[in-house]
């Protein structure tokens, strides 16, 4: 008797343990959207500011920028450009371990001056949107020969319209000269097209976005709090905004950590 | 959130199939324990299980499959890609209903006393299935922008709401509905047990009339994009089950006697 009640018990085991394998997801998916990526990873896009020492919530003090960068270096993440990035997304290209994009958005000065040295230090690379208009003409901002070198070196340079106006406060036809006038600047004094947009105030909607991709731009950059991923629209990424804040170094490595986990179990904001 | 938690070679482990395993292990221990109270044989669990999951898989997939008809029909070779997902948790468990049927009819075993063996179980499977639907965002609440929201990732958002991040949490609120229910069955089963007061059967019926309830009622909360019809599917099919179980309990309960629901209804 005891004897032919086990198989059944072996039989059940066996059932239990080939259920993952058979249900997948009880939505119907498409193919593309199943089948997994060789290093399939989130990736976190860093948004920064201002690297000074003006005590604003934009602005991160140049030594807490270098205490985020050594962090960066000793848990071992990789910077990435978004060329690598949206190959990735689009074509499965491998990406290296803990992959990170820094970026800063408008061109500041500083993140010539004070950016550039730390960066250079730990061997990183970044992306930068600049506000063309402001670029030579506003002190606040660097010089057209500085954005050179910093492309020259590797680094990223994208647009971030002509004048800084939020996008859903313009009509189409002024949005499509923002777009379209920023990326003729960049052409001209960086002798490539700019890939790579960040809306101004991360204001944004799905026409307007439809209208960056017209444009010739590859992928596009928001505010919204979260990390890029293959679940994410790439003409509205999601970003990490670093503050200067009373813990600075705290709320980075927090954030830094903290979103994948609750994207994961699905994020409640209460 | 990845469908797939791991693989070994080519063969994918999903998400969707460990939470079910992991319901239906606890399930197990839940059953096994009303079965020591009641002095029951496991062995009648074992049996059921063995039939139960290849049915309900095969049912399941043959009700999403009539369900979504429109995205098949076109393809057939497609109702076989069952790693592309589609299953229908109505389908599972008129999978399982019939194997409890048949089995307790072969075995002349009581139908009634072994739905209630056998619903906390159920109800918990249903909690756990709520559960997965809230992490796994693939069922999505009405916008919303309130102070208990859950962030929708853009490529699990509906047709035409792309435009919106923040949705009502519906399956979290669903499944603590479906925990409570499964405390209500508990407390039932353990009446019944211990003051022999409760028809059996009635315990199946109560706990499936609240869990229909609980999904009837929610479900007005769902971001569905049918169109026409004012209760969507799933809807549907919980309303009628919820008046179906609660007929069933009526005349149950009061025309025991009746030698017509007797024939149909063997108390």
């Amino acid at each position: 008797m005891k004897s032919n009640h086990a198989y059944k018990y072996i039989l059940v085991a066996i059932l239990i343990i080939m259920l993952p394998m058979v249900l997948s997801s009880p939505k119907a998916m498409n193919a593309k959207y199943m089948q997994k990526h060789k290093n399939d990873t989130k990736i976190v896009v860093l948004n920064y500011h201002k690297i000074d020492e003006m005590n604003i919530s934009l602005s991160v003090y140049p030594k807490d920028f270098d205490e985020q960068m050594a962090y960066l270096k000793e848990e071992g993440y990789t910077t990435i450009s978004p060329a690598q990035m949206i190959d990735n997304l689009e074509n499965g290209a491998p990406l290296p371990e803990k992959p990170v994009i820094i970026t800063f958005d408008d061109g500041y000065l500083d993140n010539y001056t004070n950016a550039y040295p730390i960066l250079k230090k730990y061997g990183f690379t970044a992306t930068i949107f600049v506000i063309t208009d402001f670029i030579s003409s506003d002190p606040r901002f660097m010089t057209w020969d500085q954005v050179r070198e910093l492309s020259e070196a590797g680094f990223t340079i994208g647009s971030h319209t002509m004048q800084h106006k939020s996008l859903t406060d313009i009509k189409e036809k002024e949005i499509r000269a923002e777009l379209i006038g920023s990326n003729r600047a960049l052409e001209y004094q960086l002798g490539k097209k700019a890939e790579f947009f960040a809306y101004p105030t991360g204001t944004y909607n799905l026409r307007i976005a439809q209208i960056v991709k017209e444009c010739g731009y590859k992928a596009a950059f928001t505010i919204k709090y979260g990390n890029a991923d293959k679940a994410s629209n790439i003409y509205a990424l999601e970003r990490v905004p670093i503050f200067n804040t009373e813990q600075t170094f705290k709320s980075f490595c927090q954030r830094l950590q903290y979103i994948p986990l609750l994207e994961r179990l699905g994020w409640i904001k209460i | 959130m990845d469908i797939i938690a791991f693989s070994i070679g080519t063969l994918n482990f999903y998400w969707y199939g460990i939470i079910t395993s992991i319901a239906i292990l606890v399930g197990m221990l839940i059953t096994g324990v009303g079965l020591y109270f009641r002095r029951e044989k496991f062995a009648v669990m074992i049996d059921l299980l063995l039939f139960a999951i290849p049915v309900g898989i095969i049912v399941s997939r043959i009700f999403y499959v009539f369900l979504h008809w429109k995205l098949y029909s076109g393809n057939m070779t497609e109702i076989m890609a069952f790693n592309c997902g589609g299953f229908s948790i109505y389908g599972a468990f008129v999978g399982f209903l019939f194997v409890v049927y048949f089995y307790t009819k072969l075995k002349k075993l009581s139908f009634w006393y072994w739905l209630d063996i056998l619903v906390p179980a159920i109800v918990f499977g249903v909690a756990i299935d709520q559960l997965g639907h809230f992490i796994f965002q693939t069922i999505v609440g009405i916008p919303d922008n309130g102070k208990t929201v859950e962030y929708i990732e853009y490529a699990f958002r509906p047709a035409g709401f792309e435009q919106y991040e923040y949705f009502k949490p519906v399956a979290l609120y669903q499944a603590i509905w479906q925990f409570i229910v499964f405390l209500v069955v508990t407390a039932l089963s353990f009446m019944q047990v211990k003051k022999h007061s409760i028809l059996f059967g009635n315990v199946f019926l109560v706990g499936m009339s609240m869990v229909c309830l609980g999904r009837f009622l929610f479900g007005f909360f769902y971001l569905t994009t049918q169109h026409g019809m004012q209760l969507h599917t799933g809807q549907f099919i919980s309303l009628v089950v919820l008046i179906s179980c609660l007929a069933l309990w009526t005349i149950r309960t009061y025309l025991p006697n009746n030698s017509l629901v007797k024939s149909i209804f063997r108390v």
